[in-house]
């Protein structure tokens, strides 16, 4: 399963939102329910999913959905 | 979607839901503490407003017999006073709450409806209050324990009639054990609670009455803490953060080997809203440094005793006394001489505003503060005010450096130094001091993840010096 398949289902329970649909370009802006603490809990929560861990600069510079899966990416790779 | 009227946590409402869950966090109930915690100000507990709103369900469906599972988001604070609203909506048997305050959504409710064959008689609250505990970050991994399932069945049927009436005891007393374990014990003082899911199953006569909790995560470089709970019939998870506690100023002993001896002498400055944060380290920079200093406050009487009282036994020149900048009175002349330096702190919480354009109600507070106050403070002092009396404005950083969600803030503050240069322009001779400062760590910029704030002494230090040196 990708990494967008498996990031959705995360953040349609943190943000108790079933519309979204994780992809590239989907922001904080789009999804009413991404304020700051959920923000964390989902960084937390994705942290558990793939078993790796983000540092703070990395969950705070985010600017959509394709960014952060890059970082999940470079971490699963060991990069 | 039926949404509902408005309703407000009245004090007495509050206070008795206090009673009624036996969370007696600060946050909850002591103002004065509250005012320097992450919210600024005395909460609604969150669970409060959850069964607020399953008393509204209770009321709208009349099959609601109870839950078969429960999920809660509480997504932002409620403060006591606000109006909610809640917006319902139904599917089969899945139940959608949507609790608003001022239009932003501070809690997200979803429940299938369910029966429960036999109900649990829940013993009532026992004699003494729990303790409000105060936990490490060290103490958090892997802590269990459990607190007991009460329900003082006369004050539930008051507060939550049609709940009261539908939801098995059991339900209702683990929801309100649920707030005690997270507000009075894991994690207790520094907590915030911000997610609830049970399933509820057959409740047990023979088991103990308690719920069971477990830390299953803590994540402490965000403070997230999952906990599995368990009892009364419902098995589930509770998320919570560990609030950053209030932030404590440098003492004099670390200010003191920042300033040089005599540098501030021969200056008398009035710190307005000088009891804690940046007004509380200027106070002291300017006393440390050879200058006598009046700190005023607003509801901080104890921390500016605490100041001053420090501040003289070390020799230095300091008092204190109360003043509302949204309703100053002339200060009494005590024959000192006159003010040389007005440094204005004065704030109200900082919160965060809209996400885009502009809030109006944020906006008109800030302006209360940072204009309307301002003005009015300089004129009722004015009698008070030396010649040559230096109004110095500490401005925001973000009016250069554009925050998201504080387009209000850096509005207001801006529009602050645009006052207060009028201000002195107006009072010939008087001279308006100005610095945009960076975000320094104080009660107001606490944050579970947001960027570090700076140690405020240099940069207030700097302040000082240079307001000192706009004369010299």
């Amino acid at each position: 399963m990708d990494i967008y398949a498996r990031l959705t289902p995360l953040m349609c329970d943190i943000f108790d939102n079933d519309t979204v649909v994780a992809t590239p370009t989907l922001s904080a802006e789009q999804v009413r329910e991404w304020d700051s603490l959920s923000h964390i809990r989902l960084m937390v929560a994705i942290e558990v999913e793939f078993s790796i861990k983000f540092s703070t600069a990395e969950v705070t510079d985010l600017k959509n959905v394709g960014e952060l899966v890059a970082v999940i990416e470079g971490k699963l790779k060991g990069l | 979607m039926t949404a509902s009227k408005a309703i407000c946590f009245e004090p007495e409402v509050h206070e008795a839901f206090a009673r009624l869950s036996q969370d007696f966090n600060p946050q909850h109930m002591d103002a004065l503490v509250a005012r320097r915690l992450f919210y600024g100000t005395r909460v609604v507990h969150g669970t409060h407003s959850l069964m607020a709103a399953l008393d509204r369900v209770a009321a709208t469906y009349p099959d609601f017999q109870g839950m078969a599972d429960l999920k809660v988001s509480f997504r932002g604070p409620v403060r006591l006073g606000q109006g909610v609203t809640f917006d319902l909506s139904r599917t089969g048997n899945s139940v959608t709450v949507d609790v608003l305050c001022d239009g932003q959504q501070a809690s997200r409710i979803r429940l299938a409806l369910g029966t429960t064959a036999t109900d649990l008689e829940i013993p009532a609250i026992g004699a003494t209050p729990p303790v409000c505990i105060e936990r490490s970050e060290a103490d958090l991994q892997g802590l269990a324990g459990e607190v007991p399932l009460t329900l003082d069945l006369p004050l539930y049927r008051r507060l939550f009639p049609s709940l009261s009436a539908r939801l098995p005891h059991a339900q209702a007393a683990i929801l309100l054990a649920s707030t005690r374990l997270v507000g009075m014990d894991c994690p207790g003082l520094h907590s915030i609670y911000t997610g609830l899911k049970l399933t509820f199953g057959v409740a047990e006569t023979h088991q103990p009455m308690v719920l069971r909790y477990q830390v299953a995560h803590w994540q402490p470089q965000f403070r997230l803490l999952t906990m599995t709970v368990d009892g009364g019939g419902a098995k589930g998870s509770i998320e919570c953060f560990l609030r950053p506690p209030r932030v404590d100023q440098a003492d004099i002993a670390q200010l003191r080997s920042l300033v040089q001896a005599g540098e501030f002498k021969g200056r008398r400055a009035l710190v307005v809203g000088g009891a804690r944060g940046l007004g509380e380290v200027a106070a002291k920079l300017v006393a440390i440094g050879g200058g006598s200093v009046v700190i005023t406050y607003l509801v901080g009487r104890d921390d500016a005793e605490r100041i001053v009282s420090d501040l003289v036994v070390h020799g230095y020149d300091a008092r204190c006394l109360p003043l509302n900048v949204l309703e100053p009175t002339p200060l009494d002349d005590d024959g000192a001489g006159r003010f040389t330096d007005v440094f204005y702190f004065a704030s109200p919480h900082i919160d965060k505003g809209a996400e885009t354009g502009m809030d109006a109600t944020l906006l008109r507070r800030y302006f209360d503060y940072y204009c309307d106050g301002l003005v009015r403070t300089v004129e009722a002092l004015a009698p008070r005010l030396d010649g040559r009396a230096r109004l110095i404005y500490p401005s925001t950083i973000f009016i250069d450096q554009p925050e998201k969600g504080f387009a209000e803030y850096a509005c207001a503050k801006a529009a602050g130094e645009v006052t207060v240069a009028h201000l002195a322009a107006s009072l010939p001779g008087r001279i308006a001091v100005i610095r945009r400062l960076p975000r320094l760590r104080t009660d107001q910029t606490q944050s579970l993840s947001g960027p570090e704030a700076a140690d405020p002494a240099p940069v207030i230090l700097d302040l000082v010096r240079c307001a000192a040196g706009s004369l010299d």
